[in-house]
């Protein structure tokens, strides 16, 4: 309330109503209730738009306008408050205008972005007709504030009578400081209830994403826990190396992923004839149906027209659930499972029942299926492979043996061919050796022949009973003496010696000394028998006769000892010393 | 000379070979049993020659018999052909060197090749030696057919 | 032909050692030998099998005989021959030193 409005004298608040000459008390009264009316009035109001129009009746009634305005305008532009009374439309198209045309022209103080001096309400002009032609031209009061970065104007027009006092001044400014007092209320509550609005938006935004953080985080548990199942099973799976104990543990596993009370694990040859069985839970007889042929039509089926195409290279496997399709391929229909192709020949089936949730298996379910099938092609595919690598070892190892038996016997036979191939050339050579020999002469043949002669003619002779002494009889008895041909011519010529020609008759006949007896040593025994034999045998005898090849004269005078005659001499020299002498020979 | 001529000399000169063979072994055969007999009488002839000392008279008229007989069956079957006929043929030339020598020093004695009482040696008993000798060099030669010995003999050929 | 050599061997052999083994010649003979008024008789024994005997005077000496020719041939065993020719019943030697014998057959 401006106080310059006052008078100086004038109190306040007077009881007696005498002291009012004027009616200012009552007038400052009524004010003051209209103030307080309003401010109550105005307090219940929350929006702006209400307040404005609250308190343009309240003004209007209060100065007793009949039009009126307010109009409160942002910097930004951005909020507009304006109400309108009284005024004709046309003539509050200024008001209806750009409001930064508006603050351009009133609020140049109040720029954008900068923080705007404030300034109170106050009067910008007060006369009719003399406002500028952005407000209405009945405009007779027009206040203006600014206050942060609004722009507030409440335009009044003329009174019912009378014109706009000091007083009226003063009370519609202190109407606009309460009015702006609770439009910045209004205002603030509006932000606060915006501001809640907001918080409230903010506050669910937050509810839901906890929500949908704490579904998420039991999403990834499961499907953490199930990647750790397929892991698991992956990991039990890998290091089994033999197929049987592969489909055992196989199928266990997808049991305990899947819950299942009951399962199958059934597998075929390419050829659809050979199939391994393995079951839990329930009796390999029922499952005496599973054909291979009708499975292999299934899997085809499937190859073709699920999301495996038959293009792909990768593991090819599927979920089979529906009870008609495996009723179709011979399979219990109530155990949905999984089909699966074993390295593009071999195909099978895994069947699962009674689970505890008997429903379709979820996606996660599913997934692990799917994956835990894959991983079991591929490692039954391994067994296969090691167990086949094995086979073929084995194979080899004993193809090895036989090819390395075999190499020995060639060895061996092919060194025995040498051998006999060396023996066949030495007897060759050998043969042909002896073939020579028989056109060559050796020093062995001679040797033979005259070694086999001599020990033939020896033995011979030893047996012949008219053998020959070997031994030259001269050597084995004593020396016969010998004498001198002169004192054998003496004793011849005095006829006390005889004289024997041992040689043979023919050599005797040839020529012999005169008065010889021929004695051949040859016939002897004849001859002395017949000539000699009546000798005196102590007469003197000499023998002549022996030449290099016979000694006659040694062989008969030792004879003649035999015989007895005791003296008995050997010719000394023989009978070429008796011709040397010059003694008679006779022919 | 054609070929044809050359195949039928050898072939000729294998037959006389053969002949010959045959003669001098039968005939030295022969000559060998009537000295095995009587073996003081061949060493009485070879005494006789007055070549051979005292001590090796006995011993060679008990030895040079069977050699003859062995070399002569040899000579005979064919076996050791060769061999068998050099030993004759050096028997046959020891032979005519003695009786070249006992005709050169004039000693009448009988060749003793046979039978001790024989001629006497004289220019037809080296001539004969002679002949006998020549047939000795000519089986040495030539002879190449029917000897035993090949009997017993694979050819190369069968090899 | 490969052991007919030797079998054409052996028969001849055999046959001319075993012929001249046994003829009519044969039989006991005998001979005087006189000289200075002592008669000695020599009785000759040609025994079939070749072998004989000359005894004189109780001496007996053996020899083997055969027959060439017209000769019989004593065969001493000092490896001296005697050659005796058989005309008719008698047989002659001679002797070096001793001459001429002429052994007549007797008996049978």
């Amino acid at each position: 309330m401006s106080r310059e409005a006052d008078g100086p004298d004038q109190p306040l608040f007077c009881r007696d109503a005498d002291a009012d000459p004027t009616g200012t008390l009552a007038r400052r009264l009524f004010q003051l209730q209209t103030l307080n009316e309003a401010s109550f009035e105005l307090s219940r109001l929350a929006s702006a738009d209400e307040i404005a129009d609250s308190f343009l009746l309240t003004a209007m009634g209060a100065l007793g306008a009949v039009q009126g305005f307010v109009l409160v305008i942002s910097a930004a532009g951005s909020r507009r408050v304006l109400s309108v009374r009284g005024f004709p439309e046309a003539e509050t198209e200024g008001l209806r205008g750009d409001p930064d045309r508006i603050m351009q022209t009133y609020c140049s103080a109040v720029k954008t972005g900068q923080p705007a001096p404030p300034s109170r309400p106050h009067i910008l002009f007060a006369g009719k007709g003399s406002g500028p032609t952005l407000f209405p031209s009945g405009t007779a009061m027009l206040v203006k504030w600014v206050l942060d970065e609004e722009c507030g104007f409440v335009g009044l027009g003329a009174k019912l009578k009378d014109t706009y006092t000091g007083d009226d001044r003063d009370f519609l400014i202190s109407l606009t400081t309460t009015f702006q007092h609770f439009l910045g209320r209004a205002s603030f509550i509006e932000e606060i209830h915006r501001l809640n609005d907001d918080l409230q938006d903010g506050n669910e935004e937050l509810q839901e994403s906890l929500a949908a953080s704490r579904r998420l985080g039991t999403e990834l548990d499961r499907r953490i826990y199930h990647l750790k199942s397929v892991n698991d099973t992956v990991n039990e799976l890998s290091g089994l190396l033999d197929s049987g104990e592969l489909m055992q543990r196989f199928l266990l596993l997808a049991m305990g992923a899947v819950s299942a009370a009951r399962g199958y694990l059934v597998l075929f040859s390419q050829s659809g004839d050979q199939k391994r069985l393995v079951c839990r839970g329930m009796a390999e007889s029922s499952l005496a149906e599973t054909d291979g042929t009708r499975l292999s039509r299934l899997v085809t089926r499937m190859l073709f027209s699920g999301p495996q195409g038959a293009g792909s290279v990768g593991l090819r496997r599927g979920l089979a659930e529906d009870g008609d399709v495996l009723a179709d391929a011979g399979l219990p229909p109530d155990m949905p499972g999984v089909w699966f192709v074993v390295d593009g020949a071999r195909f099978g089936f895994l069947g699962l029942g009674d689970r505890l949730a008997a429903t379709a298996f979820d996606p996660l379910e599913c997934d692990f299926l799917l994956t835990a099938s894959g991983a079991f092609t591929v490692f039954l595919r391994n067994a296969g492979l090691y167990e086949e690598k094995n086979r073929l070892i084995d194979s080899l190892a004993s193809q090895n043996r036989e090819l390395q038996e075999t190499l020995d016997c060639l060895t061996r036979s092919r060194q025995e061919v040498d051998v006999l191939k060396a023996a066949k050339q030495r007897i060759t050579e050998l043969v042909r050796c002896e073939m020579d020999r028989v056109g060559r002469v050796s020093v062995m043949d001679f040797v033979l022949i005259l070694c086999v002669s001599l020990v033939i003619g020896i033995l011979f002779n030893s047996a012949n009973p008219s053998g020959v002494s070997l031994m030259p009889p001269g050597w084995g008895r004593p020396a016969i003496q010998a004498v001198d041909p002169s004192l054998a011519r003496a004793r011849l010529d005095q006829g006390g010696a005889i004289i024997v020609d041992a040689r043979p008759r023919e050599f005797f006949e040839l020529k012999h000394i005169p008065g010889a007896v021929n004695l051949p040593l040859s016939l002897f025994d004849f001859v002395y028998g017949m000539e000699m034999a009546d000798l005196d045998p102590a007469r003197e005898v000499v023998v002549y006769g022996g030449n290099i090849s016979r000694r006659y004269d040694d062989d008969v005078a030792a004879l003649l000892i035999e015989r007895g005659h005791g003296d008995v001499k050997l010719l000394s020299g023989g009978l070429e010393a008796w011709e040397k002498r010059g003694f008679p020979v006779t022919p | 000379m054609s070929a044809f001529d050359r195949q039928n000399l050898c072939r000729l000169h294998a037959w006389l070979a053969l002949a010959f063979r045959l003669y001098i072994g039968g005939l030295f055969i022969y000559a060998s049993i009537y000295k095995i007999n009587y073996p003081a009488e061949f060493a009485e002839t070879i005494a006789s020659y007055q070549l051979v000392p005292y001590y090796l008279v006995n011993i060679t008229a008990v030895v040079l018999p069977w050699i003859e007989l062995i070399a002569g069956t040899l000579l005979l079957a064919g076996i050791r052909p060769r061999a068998a006929t050099a030993i004759l043929g050096g028997l046959l030339v020891l032979f005519t060197l003695a009786i070249a020598w006992v005709l050169f020093q004039g000693v009448p004695i009988g060749c003793g090749c046979f039978h001790t009482i024989e001629d006497p040696i004289s220019w037809k008993t080296l001539v004969r030696d002679l002949g006998w000798l020549a047939m000795t060099a000519y089986i040495f030669a030539y002879d190449r057919l029917f000897h035993l010995e090949e009997q017993f003999m694979m050819k190369i050929k069968e090899l | 032909m490969r052991s007919s050599p030797v079998l054409w061997v052996v028969p001849l052999v055999l046959v001319i050692v075993a012929c001249g083994r046994s003829s009519p010649i044969s039989g006991q003979y005998e001979a005087s030998y006189g000289e200075s008024g002592r008669d000695k008789t020599i009785v000759l024994e040609l025994r079939e099998g070749g072998q004989g005997s000359w005894t004189t005077d109780g001496e007996s000496i053996a020899f083997k005989w055969d027959v060439r020719g017209g000769e019989v041939l004593l065969h001493t065993k000092a490896g001296g021959v005697i050659r005796a020719v058989a005309r008719g019943e008698a047989l002659t030697t001679d002797l070096p030193g001793v001459g001429k014998l002429v052994f007549r057959r007797q008996g049978p």
